[in-house]
């Protein structure tokens, strides 16, 4: 039984830069993804306009009956997404690591460039460690 | 200006103490400054040797000011004269300040199982498949690496002839000789096929940390700011060598790690088997302050004064250190007999006297005395012509 379904980053005009798939359920290809992606970038937007609460930075969890939908945004508008079974928790807390990662091993590469997809090796590495279940939990406690 | 009155005023700035300098440094600003300056090159170069190259340039110039400031700041304006010495202060002192750890003298098998391949060429009972099990097993630690070097001091300065009659003096536990192949921790060691290589390893570089090569840059490795570094600090201490970086993959781990490789140029060579003896002799008095009975002291200044015979042989003729085995004469252990061409040397070796005469015109006696210093670390003292021998006058 799988915790999360998959994990997404879009770049601050709503490319999507990584994708990941974790389960089979909901799994999608790369042309979906890319529709997901930029939908989501939108929608994030045009949250952040209609919303009457003075300062909000936009969606942060969509609640559906078949998945949970985490995000979070940095400040220059990156934005990380993880699509997970309903009720999954410490949810902040690993898309917080996963941020931290991404500073860590993507912008800190010189053969990185800003806004093209992700193919870091350590990222993937570091990635899949941050993953794994009882990682998720211990970044709760 | 609030106090300003407490500040020591010094009028020549020279007298200024240098200060320690901030310890730390931010990681991640750091990581960023370095990717900015490989990033900087990559636009400035056709090709990724060329980009190594760079790198390489700009740790160069880091490395001949790590040296220039470390030597003021730590060691009081001196500078390393001796290889292993420089060596030493490469993986401690320098590795210390930049990367904020001193690495380990590695003996990772490799230097003590070249010992002793060295060794058994040379013994019989080796030949014959005599080599103890035991030797093939655990982690070498210093006592290990220490009775290698004598050891090899030992076998090539002397006429002992066999492992059996090395064991029966009995100066070191010889079956805990134990080499090992694997790597060790991040770690300096010596290369095992070449004489004047030398090894840095690290698990995971600082410089790496942070940084994925992309596929198509094949064996491109960031280390070559750190090569430069350590090229650097090298070539400016008098010590020219060609330092690379490679990435080495290791078994079982996702990641390779990174060897910094120093290849010395050829005149460092000799110098480089001279600080190898003279570690032997150093662990040689070493073990004659251990040591028990006095047959077995007189064992060891025997050892002692044969292998820094040859030792002053090697630093008179300036000979390869493989011509020593030729050196030593067959009638007497204490007699050494040099031939080369017409040149003929004779050493007598006599407790603590050393009597030399031969046909080479060349040598100067002041020079073997501050040599055999410079090596050995101990003075050789009354050195002059020939006047009283055992007793007997001479002229």
């Amino acid at each position: 039984m799988a915790a999360i379904y998959s994990l997404y980053i879009i770049n601050k005009s709503g490319g999507l830069i990584f994708y990941k798939d974790y389960s089979s359920a909901g799994r999608m290809d790369t042309n979906d993804s890319l529709r997901l992606a930029s939908l989501w970038h939108s929608m994030h937007a045009i949250s952040q306009q209609l919303s009457p609460v003075a300062g909000c930075s936009g969606i942060e969890l969509l609640e559906a009956d078949t998945f949970d939908l985490h995000c979070f945004q940095s400040l220059t508008g990156t934005k990380i997404f993880v699509v997970s079974e309903p009720g999954t928790l410490y949810m902040e807390a690993l898309l917080k690591h996963i941020y931290e990662l991404y500073t860590d091993y993507v912008l800190k590469n010189p053969f990185y460039e800003m806004e093209m997809p992700i193919r870091c090796e350590l990222f993937d590495i570091n990635l899949s460690q941050a993953i794994q279940k009882d990682r998720v939990a211990l970044l709760g406690r | 200006m609030i106090g300003v009155g407490k500040i020591k005023q010094y009028t020549n700035v020279l007298d200024k103490p240098l200060s320690k300098g901030k310890q730390e440094v931010s990681l991640s600003a750091f990581a960023f400054l370095f990717s900015e300056l490989v990033q900087y090159n990559q636009t400035q170069v056709d090709n990724i040797a060329e980009l190594e190259r760079r790198l390489e340039d700009a740790g160069y110039a880091v490395g001949a000011r790590v040296l220039e400031l470390l030597c003021h700041r730590e060691k009081g304006n001196r500078r390393e004269t001796r290889l292993l010495g420089i060596l030493s202060f490469v993986h401690s002192t320098v590795w210390k300040v930049l990367f904020g750890k001193a690495l380990e003298i590695g003996f990772g098998g490799t230097l003590v199982k070249k010992v002793l391949m060295e060794v058994s060429d040379r013994f019989q009972d080796m030949k014959d498949g005599l080599l103890p099990d035991a030797w093939d097993l655990g982690e070498p630690t210093m006592v290990d690496l220490w009775s290698c070097l004598v050891l090899r001091s030992a076998v090539q300065g002397s006429r002992i002839e066999s492992l059996a009659a090395l064991q029966q003096m009995n100066l070191f536990p010889l079956e805990q000789i134990k080499p090992n192949c694997s790597p060790v921790a991040d770690s300096l060691e010596k290369g095992t096929e070449h004489e004047d290589e030398y090894m840095i390893s690290e698990k995971e570089l600082l410089v790496n940390r942070f940084i994925s090569i992309l596929k198509d840059m094949g064996t491109f490795n960031c280390g070559a700011f750190v090569a430069g570094i350590v090229r650097g600090v090298l070539d400016s201490a008098g010590f020219p060598a060609v330092v690379t970086a490679h990435f080495v993959p290791v078994e079982g781990q996702l990641r390779p790690r990174t060897t910094i490789l120093i290849k010395f140029a050829e005149e460092v060579d000799t110098a480089s088997f001279m600080s190898d003896m003279s570690l032997g002799l150093n662990a040689l008095l070493h073990l004659n302050l251990h040591a028990k009975g006095t047959t077995e002291r007189s064992k060891i200044r025997m050892m002692f004064t044969q292998v820094s015979c040859s030792l002053s042989l090697v630093s008179m003729f300036e000979l390869v250190p493989s011509d020593l085995v030729s050196i030593s004469s067959e009638t007497n252990a204490s007699l050494f007999i040099y031939r080369n061409a017409s040149d003929v040397a004779y050493i007598l070796v006599c407790v603590d006297d050393i009597v030399n005469t031969g046909n080479h015109n060349s040598y100067d006696i002041e020079h073997i005395s501050q040599s055999a210093y410079h090596v050995v670390g101990c003075l050789i003292k009354d050195v002059g012509q020939l006047h009283d021998f055992l007793g007997v006058g001479v002229n």
